[in-house]
């Protein structure tokens, strides 16, 4: 069973939310503020965080950036009564995974929850042609410890940017669109702008190209998107 | 095209440097003109001018600088003074922004949330997978929700009006003791997280000529803010009415959080929220205490915060004017 850490302050939209999502088989923790969320995050054994953003103590995106500065991965869904897309580009440069704005329908939330199961297990599954590692031309990716090396040496990754680089090493030598990386990657709906697909590219092309500025592996094809190719070295 | 947009910081800097540069201007130009004596009377000396000359033409020199200096210093004053309003205005102009940007964030918050408590209710209640005996608990909060939501509708209309066009009162003979006990008792009733204990010394026979509407929505918007802005384990409240004959008070005192000393007379302005709207910890939209104000301002009455600090409490004196002799019990 999937345990999911609850982080809402508002007592009537915390216990509709144990309410459905017990009733859909998950296990819910709930805290009702931000000062205690990442201690409790700390003592559980959490799947995923639901974090609403105004909280009284601490507010969800500095818990969201402190999780990952302390190199927690676990999947974030923001739930914000704010709708502007700086505030939603916020929340996904913190580090949360997706998003859903208040008013929201229960039935898109379980689907968002799913989502981001479903795009957690496609990273982490060691059974299809790539397997845990991959490897080209002395680069190396680790899509278990997020781990990548390269001629700048040997740096983390975040979850993102290991899904974004599985997605396309998984489609070697084909032009994958903004659009495809988007759905891939951040799931339905939660479309940052196309300035941020290419800041991730940006810091891939850093661990894995010699010269950033002219890239051998990670091309932009003007128009459309990406490609990824392995040259022979 | 970039607008134009300057900083309180900025300000500062632009008027510090402005200031510098007219004094620097200033101090210089005084130097010259007093270089600009010593030259004239040296000139006349070249000429053959005689001595008592020399010492008239010094004279009348020196008559004519401190005149022209005088009226330098005069412009110098004016420039500061009008620089220093600018400066002023510019910061009380950011102070008000971000108040605004704060405001809009905390309506957002207090409208969505509600809203999104009803909106998962209904689906809860559509839910197949939900049993019948946990749903019987979802119409409560739901109601609880849309008076939440009522009430913040609410205060922004009513601010709304405030802006507009004032508050036409509709005044009647009001027992004041009376009507603070009604309301009292009318919070009483709304069931609340917290035990309330209420002290109360509210003597009949203090009339005042009020909107009583309107002035039971200021006492509720103080005595709401005592018992949200309240970490103890129970609120106690204690709330006391006295009068002279000619001005009645009614002290409305908590075990609440307190107030900083900055925000004493802040907490009364529109808009106004105590830190960031991203960790807050009270809910609210900043309106309550700015209607309460206009409200008893409206009557030609006043209202103070007091408080010794944060975590010490905090008093709330409402003093309105008594009409004497004005016995009309219909009132409240």
């Amino acid at each position: 069973m999937k345990t999911i850490l609850l982080v809402e302050d508002d007592p009537n939209l915390a216990d509709g939310l144990i309410l459905n999502l017990e009733a859909e088989g998950y296990q819910v923790v709930h805290i009702a503020n931000g000062n205690e969320a990442v201690e409790e995050f700390k003592r559980g054994n959490f799947d995923l965080v639901l974090l609403d953003i105004m909280l009284p103590g601490v507010d969800g995106l500095t818990i969201c950036k402190r999780l990952r500065t302390e190199g927690y991965r676990i999947p974030i869904l923001f739930i914000t009564a704010r709708s502007q897309t700086e505030e939603k580009i916020e929340g996904l440069v913190a580090g949360g995974d997706d998003y859903i704005i208040k008013p929201f329908d229960m039935a898109e939330l379980l689907a968002r929850i799913q989502g981001i199961f479903r795009r957690q297990a496609w990273l982490a599954s060691g059974d299809d042609q790539l397997g845990e590692q991959y490897e080209f031309n002395g680069r190396r990716i680790n899509f278990k410890t997020f781990e990548a090396s390269g001629p700048g040496g040997t740096v983390p990754l975040t979850h993102k940017e290991c899904m974004v680089m599985k997605y396309l090493v998984e489609r070697t030598g084909e032009v994958v669109s903004r659009d495809q990386l988007l759905d891939a990657v951040w799931g339905y709906h939660t479309y940052p702008t196309n300035r941020t697909i290419d800041n991730f590219i940006l810091k891939l092309r850093k661990v894995f190209e010699d010269d950033p500025k002219n890239p051998q592996y990670i091309e932009t094809i003007r128009g459309v998107g990406y490609r990824f190719s392995k040259p022979q070295a | 095209m970039a607008r134009f947009h300057l900083t309180p910081r900025g300000a500062l800097i632009a008027f510090v440097v402005l200031s510098t540069a007219a004094i620097a201007q200033m101090v210089w130009w005084i130097i010259f003109m007093a270089r600009l004596v010593d030259e004239k009377v040296d000139l006349a000396a070249q000429y053959g001018a005689d001595p008592a000359t020399i010492e008239q033409l010094h004279d009348q020199e020196i008559g004519r600088q401190i005149m022209v200096g005088m009226e330098g210093i005069f412009f110098l004053v004016l420039i500061l003074g009008g620089g220093w309003l600018i400066y002023r205005s510019l910061v009380k102009g950011e102070e008000l922004k971000f108040h605004q940007q704060n405001f809009l964030m905390a309506v957002t918050h207090e409208l969505k949330t509600p809203l999104a408590s009803i909106k998962l209710y209904i689906d809860t209640l559509k839910s197949p997978k939900i049993p019948d005996e946990k749903k019987a608990g979802v119409l409560p909060r739901m109601r609880e929700d849309l008076e939440r939501l009522e009430k913040l509708v609410d205060n922004i209309l009513e601010a709304g009006r405030f802006e507009r066009s004032g508050y036409r009162l509709h005044r009647q003979a009001a027992d004041l003791g009376r009507l603070a006990a009604e309301r009292l008792e009318a919070l009483g009733r709304i069931p609340r997280p917290k035990p309330l204990q209420v002290r109360k010394n509210l003597p009949p026979q203090v009339f005042v000529t009020a909107d009583t509407e309107a002035l039971s929505r200021a006492f509720d918007a103080v005595l709401e803010n005592s018992l949200k802005y309240n970490d103890e384990d129970a609120v106690e409240l204690a709330v006391t009415l006295e009068s002279d004959g000619r001005m009645a008070r009614l002290v409305i005192a908590d075990n609440g959080i307190g107030l900083s000393r900055d925000n004493q007379t802040a907490i009364f302005d529109r808009f106004y929220r105590v830190g960031s709207e991203l960790s807050r910890s009270h809910p609210g939209s900043g309106l309550g205490l700015y209607l309460a104000r206009e409200i008893v301002q409206a009557h030609g009455g006043t209202i103070t915060a007091e408080s010794d600090g944060p975590g010490q409490g905090a008093r709330f004196t409402i003093t309105l004017k008594v009409e004497p002799g004005n016995e009309d019990d219909t009132a409240g």
